[in-house]
């Protein structure tokens, strides 16, 4: 069985620095996957070799069994794998719908005319909740708005598979289920979602999945109730103060 | 001032064009030569533009289009070529020779792209002024002599309105979408499906043309060219100048810095001659501290420009009031 996105035995090392080590990550169509682990643990790392950003040091991506760990950013965008960045990135003296429509024009999906372009960048804003900030400048919105902007630019490019990078954090209480209701309906739309994310009750009621990752290293990979009780992940976490203590008491 | 609309606009700036065409009728040679040089040094501006303004690469050897259209044009029709022909050839001579440079220079960014454009007039001034059997040298290059004032006049027009016209439709198409997203950030526009290098080459191939063009006609009509004037300071900061004065990345920008400018230059050049490469410097440096949007940027003039859809942003709220119906 090919899959939607496999990847095989990546590895990416900074000099020497490991980033990453023999990761392996089968992906089927209609999933939402979390990829969880501490700072440092390599998963922006991951996503940027994914979408094409960095090439992997060793390994290889396959999307629907075809390679494109070789191929440029562009390219893997117009396959249908799209992104959001953890620090947003958006198009800043460009107008919110500007934005969308860059997307729109490059995406794996164009609509053939410029009328056809603006209108489905118009439902795309309407769906992101941002329909009254179209000619808005984007560095004029907020930080949640901004969020919202990368996910409905990511969203423009019509992808099969949407990498959203730490998109939830720093919202409130009440905006982070909005999004969530946001991720699970971009879901429905057919979207494979792999999410990098802290919030653990997020990761607890969206994902199908959860990858976590430690030092560059996959510790775990199960279903999230499992995870959570998982020991390993648990150390990874929180850190292993009561054994610690003991050995430093007998040293 | 509910006059200033997309509309009236069309209107002003057809009329505009038609007092211009009439020119020849009513004024002087000496006004006509004016207006020439304008034309000219609009069209150098919004060429610039497309790199330095829509693309946000500070294209500081953008006169070597110009330079090498005028001499390569020079050179054709001192061995009999037609005008049409020699200015055909110059240009796609050109526009290659941009594509060709396109590869090294976008390994660049930033400053280090704008010192490296500005390297290249420098060697192209060597190679006019020692290239002597072919370019004449320092003593410059002479074309078949001849009154070609008004034709040359109509045919900067064309270009400078061509030129007008090219930079208004890049704002509004899918194109001039790609250059401004590579303008705002590189990497996520790749990471959007833009193909960064093939947009950021092409965008020098099309801002070389009119230089390219501009640089045939003017050589034509002032059947003289000399590696100072076509590779000197003069010629590659104006256009900067002018772009950054009025505001980059919008069609009404160069527009008003060109105005601005030759009317500035022609006072200084009768007060005082060569001052005014000094005015460049002084202007560039301070348009960068204070005014780095341009004069149409500023806060009372940006609502204006917004209104008349002539800015970078594309009116939508029209388009928007199309989509509730």
């Amino acid at each position: 069985m090919t899959y939607l996105l496999e990847c095989k035995g990546i590895t990416k090392n900074f000099g020497g620095l490991g980033a990453l080590k023999d990761i392996n990550i089968q992906v089927t169509k209609g999933e939402i996957i979390g990829i969880i682990g501490p700072n440092g643990a390599g998963k922006t790392t991951l996503f940027n070799i994914i979408a094409g950003a960095l090439p992997p040091s060793y390994g290889k991506v396959f999307f629907k069994g075809h390679e494109i760990s070789e191929k440029p950013a562009a390219e893997v965008c117009r396959l249908g794998i799209a992104r959001t960045y953890q620090i947003v990135r958006p198009f800043n003296s460009l107008t919110t719908l500007e934005n969308i429509l860059i997307g729109l024009s490059f995406g794996r999906i164009k609509p053939p005319t410029y009328k056809k372009r603006i209108i489905e960048a118009m439902n795309i804003l309407t769906f992101m909740g941002l329909g009254t900030k179209a000619n808005n400048a984007a560095e004029t919105l907020t930080l949640v708005e901004k969020k919202y902007l990368e996910m409905a630019r990511a969203m423009a490019t019509s992808p099969e598979i949407l990498l959203l990078d730490e998109v939830l954090s720093g919202l409130g209480p009440a905006e982070t289920v909005r999004a969530m209701d946001t991720i699970r309906q971009i879901q429905t739309l057919g979207v494979t979602v792999i999410m990098i994310e802290h919030v653990l009750r997020v990761i607890m009621e969206l994902c199908h999945r959860v990858i976590v990752l430690n030092y560059g290293v996959k510790i775990a990979e199960d279903r999230p109730n499992k995870v959570a009780s998982n020991p390993e992940v648990v150390e990874a976490y929180i850190g292993n103060f009561g054994m610690d203590e003991q050995e430093t008491l007998h040293a | 001032m509910s006059w200033i609309q997309r509309k009236n606009l069309y209107l002003i700036a057809i009329l505009f064009l038609c007092v211009l065409a009439a020119l020849p009728l009513l004024a002087s040679s000496y006004a006509l030569m004016w207006v020439f040089l304008m034309a000219v040094y609009l069209t150098l501006a919004l060429s610039y533009d497309i790199v330095g303004g829509f693309l946000g690469y500070m294209n500081l050897g953008h006169s070597t289009s110009f330079g090498l259209g005028a001499y390569s044009t020079a050179i054709l029709l001192n061995h009999d070529f037609g005008l049409a022909l020699a200015l055909f050839l110059a240009t796609v001579f050109t526009a290659a020779f941009a594509a060709i440079v396109s590869y090294p220079f976008f390994r660049l960014r930033g400053a280090y792209f704008a010192l490296a454009t500005f390297g290249l007039i420098g060697l192209m001034e060597v190679l006019a002024t020692n290239l002597q059997h072919v370019t004449g040298g320092s003593g410059g290059i002479s074309t078949p002599p001849g009154d070609y004032m008004v034709p040359a006049y109509y045919l900067s027009l064309v270009a400078a309105s061509g030129t007008v016209i090219l930079s208004y439709f890049l704002g509004r198409s899918r194109f001039g979408l790609a250059l401004l997203s590579i303008r705002e950030d590189e990497e996520v526009a790749r990471s959007f499906g833009v193909p960064t290098f093939p947009y950021k080459s092409l965008s020098l191939v099309i801002s070389s043309v009119p230089a390219s063009l501009v640089g045939g006609i003017y050589v034509w009509n002032i059947t003289y060219m000399s590696p100072s004037a076509a590779f000197g300071l003069e010629i590659a900061l104006s256009p900067v100048v002018m772009a950054m004065l009025g505001g980059t990345g919008i069609t009404l920008g160069p527009f008003v810095g060109a105005a601005f400018i030759t009317l500035i230059q022609e006072l200084l050049w009768i007060k005082v001659a060569y001052f005014h490469v000094t005015i460049y410097g002084i202007l560039l440096v301070l348009l960068g501290l204070f005014m780095p949007g341009g004069l149409l940027r500023t806060r009372w003039l940006w609502p204006v420009v917004q209104r008349i859809g002539f800015g970078e942003k594309i009116d939508y709220f029209k388009k928007q009031g199309t989509l509730q119906t």
